[in-house]
């Protein structure tokens, strides 16, 4: 009988979370800490147009990602919620596992700036892109149009959808080839995203996790002090070893929703809090109820959900 | 008219009840909507509030034949509802002066939305009430424990519908769910706590009395109850749960805590009621259908509340009170639920319900 926070992945070109800082001093303090982890304002961390050249804007981005979700997660806690398993999706897990206490929140901070050093591809690179896949709903013999193709990767799987037809999956790959197999299928089936340009989660990441790795290596992890859960595979990281893999593993494996939601279940969690925008909501077939944290009032609507749940408000505090 | 007025009649009898039921299942719903509309706009015995809208609504409501026709009235105005004599909501064709309660929703932030029930209205509500006790096994006859709002909430009538409708007698207590929501949103978890317990003392001490049958409550205390009290919740014969926050996994701890005990459960406000129409051991999904046809759901488009969602979509939930002393069109609730259809009854219902959530809902946002 507990609540469980879900971190989502990805990095947005669009600013989320301005009405939470505007009403929050909490976050701004926050956001103040941050931006002398990062050297960024923090306007630049809120609002600002992301910087020009990919890792640099994907660091930054990524950096913009983490805070809104720490601070959502800052103001459940002054809110009296505390969560009893949590987990997340990529960014969303590394976010999840200093909140877990398995790094010290500067860490995670400066791991972020350190990844915009990351060198940018080159002109003569394969351009690279994203792309969500939506198949019918089955078992393993669902179809999978991307399977064999060259150049396109399975990079996450969501799950079904909420009124259980389709199953959604991610790919990355090379952009060429992802528009190709996108023209090539019933129409809608696979969604090249816009603005993707990263093939994350797939083996084309390889020279960010290479460039990262000695960086990630040398980073103080601990053991969490909350039961911390993987997106890479099915269950909870329980030892330092266990998160520095995750970090490092990361850029180029496929993440799951599924391991995360189906883990929590386990876990015996009973409502999940979405922290911040991420993971569009009443999309996804959550096998708990799901409220996201995004707004002001949505802080409210949580504290109040958990008891209208019946969860144990004593069980959710004092961690 | 006559005929409809039936249901007014305080010796009322069982079989009357279920009749009353039948008769409105059959009602023509465009037939309905004429009826309360010619009501309510009548020049001479209409209701004060609706007449002086009138002029302002840009087209002549008497013109109005058919129900899906009733969204050119626009959302409700809410606010109205906060600052309105509740008596002019009511046709003048209601003798003056009124006699009879007021009834309050909302009011956990702000000023409560508050309406005026004539004696028939709360029959309507009692007997479907009623209709919804047989309907999940609760016998007539029986001890209960209401457990839940009174005073200004009509969940407290509770305690007449089952002991005037279903021959119970009922101990009840009070809880102040205003004060629950302002204890939460002053983050005073712990006093939350201590009111819950607060609560669950006053039910154990009717309970370890003896002779409880059934427990009519909210799923949040009946779940305290559940961890804390187990073994008076297994000694009990049902639950009857009112709340907008259930799930089947709430169910199905409820009906395993009760040890062969029922639970029924029910979805709803002071503006409209809406019954379970039954959980099945594997669904995952709760649906419920309004008291047709006083009483009607839609659910729509987050984004359009004219729009009403395919079946099995989720939306915001909008709720039409067609009473004839009570005119309320295109209420948007504060919760979304799933559109949930049945061959047997003659509108939409609700499923899944939960708070109004608006937020990105876009697949691309996945990631």
């Amino acid at each position: 009988m507990s609540l469980g926070y879900l971190f989502g992945g990805g990095v947005g070109n669009e600013p989320h979370g301005i009405e939470l800082y505007e009403t929050s001093p909490l976050m701004r303090r926050l956001y103040e800490q941050i931006s002398g982890w990062t050297g960024l304002t923090p306007e630049q961390i809120l609002r600002d147009e992301l910087p020009e050249g990919q890792e640099r804007r994907q660091s930054v981005g990524s950096i913009r990602e983490a805070a809104l979700a720490m601070a959502v997660h800052d103001l459940l806690a002054d809110a009296g919620l505390r969560p009893a398993v949590i987990g997340g999706l990529s960014l969303g897990a590394m976010t999840a596992s200093a909140l877990a206490g398995a790094l010290d929140r500067q860490e995670l901070f400066a791991m972020l700036t350190r990844a915009g050093s990351v060198p940018d591809p080159g002109p003569d690179d394969v351009a690279q892109g994203m792309a969500l896949a939506f198949v019918p709903a089955g078992g393993a013999d669902a179809a999978r149009p991307w399977e064999g193709v060259a150049g396109v990767h399975p990079a996450g799987d969501f799950g079904p959808t909420v009124d259980g037809s389709q199953r959604i999956h991610m790919l990355a790959g090379h952009q060429a080839a992802l528009e190709e197999l996108a023209a090539a299928v019933p129409p809608g089936s696979i969604v090249p995203l816009p603005g993707r340009t990263i093939a994350v989660h797939s083996p084309l990441r390889a020279p960010y996790r290479d460039f990262m790795a000695p960086y990630i290596a040398s980073m103080p992890f601990t053991a969490p002090s909350v039961p911390l859960l993987s997106c890479l595979e099915r269950g909870a990281m329980k030892t330092e070893d266990d998160v520095r893999s995750m970090f490092l593993r990361n850029a180029t494996e496929p993440i799951s929703l599924v391991h995360l939601y189906e883990g929590m279940r386990d876990c015996g969690v009973r409502l999940g809090l979405v922290m911040g925008p991420s993971i569009p909501e009443g999309l996804l077939d959550f096998p708990f109820p799901v409220v996201h944290v995004a707004r002001p009032e949505h802080i409210e609507l949580a504290v109040s959900t958990v008891y209208e749940l019946g969860l144990d408000f004593s069980g959710t505090q004092g961690r | 008219m006559t005929e409809v007025l039936r249901e007014t009649d305080p010796d009322i009898v069982v079989p009357d009840l279920d009749a009353l039921v039948s008769k409105w299942l059959d009602v023509d719903i465009d037939q309905w909507t004429r009826q309360v509309v010619r009501r309510t706009f009548d020049p001479d015995s209409g209701s004060p509030y609706w007449l002086g809208r009138a002029a302002g609504l840009g087209f002549d409501p008497l013109d109005i034949t058919r129900y899906e026709e009733l969204t050119a009235f626009g959302p409700f105005p809410m606010a109205d509802l906060r600052t309105r004599n509740p008596e002019d909501l009511v046709p003048r064709a209601v003798p003056r002066p009124l006699a009879g309660r007021v009834w309050d929703t909302g009011g956990t932030t702000g000023r409560p939305c508050r309406v005026f029930y004539t004696p028939d209205m709360l029959r309507h509500r009692g007997v479907w009430r009623r209709w919804s006790f047989v309907r999940e096994g609760f016998a007539p006859g029986r001890t209960w424990l209401q457990a839940t709002p009174t005073g200004p909430h009509l969940i407290g009538h509770g305690v007449w519908e089952v002991a005037d409708l279903h021959a119970g007698q009922v101990y009840a207590i009070d809880m102040d769910s205003r004060w629950v929501k302002r204890l939460i949103r002053e983050g005073r978890l712990a006093d939350v706590e201590r009111y819950t317990t607060h609560l669950l003392e006053q039910i154990t001490d009717v309970l370890d009395r003896g002779g409880v049958d059934y427990l009519n409550t909210t799923p949040a205390l009946f779940e305290a109850m559940r961890r804390r009290c187990p073994e008076a919740v297994a000694g009990l014969g049902g639950v009857r749960v009112s709340g907008t926050q259930i799930n089947t996994a709430m169910y199905r701890d409820f009906l395993a805590a009760l040890d062969g005990g029922i639970c029924g459960i029910s979805y709803g406000n002071t503006f409209g009621n809406a019954a379970c129409a039954g959980v099945g051991p594997e669904s995952r999904s709760i649906p419920y259908l309004p008291n047709y046809p006083q009483v009607t759901m839609a659910v729509v488009s987050k984004g359009d509340w004219s729009s009403v969602v395919a079946p099995g979509e989720t939306g915001q939930v909008r709720l039409t009170v067609l009473h004839e002393n009570l005119f309320l069109p295109n209420i948007l609730e504060r919760d979304q639920a799933a559109r949930y259809t049945d061959d047997d009854w003659p509108c939409d219902g609700v499923a899944d319900v939960r708070p109004l959530q608006m937020t990105n809902s876009a697949p691309e946002g996945l990631y």
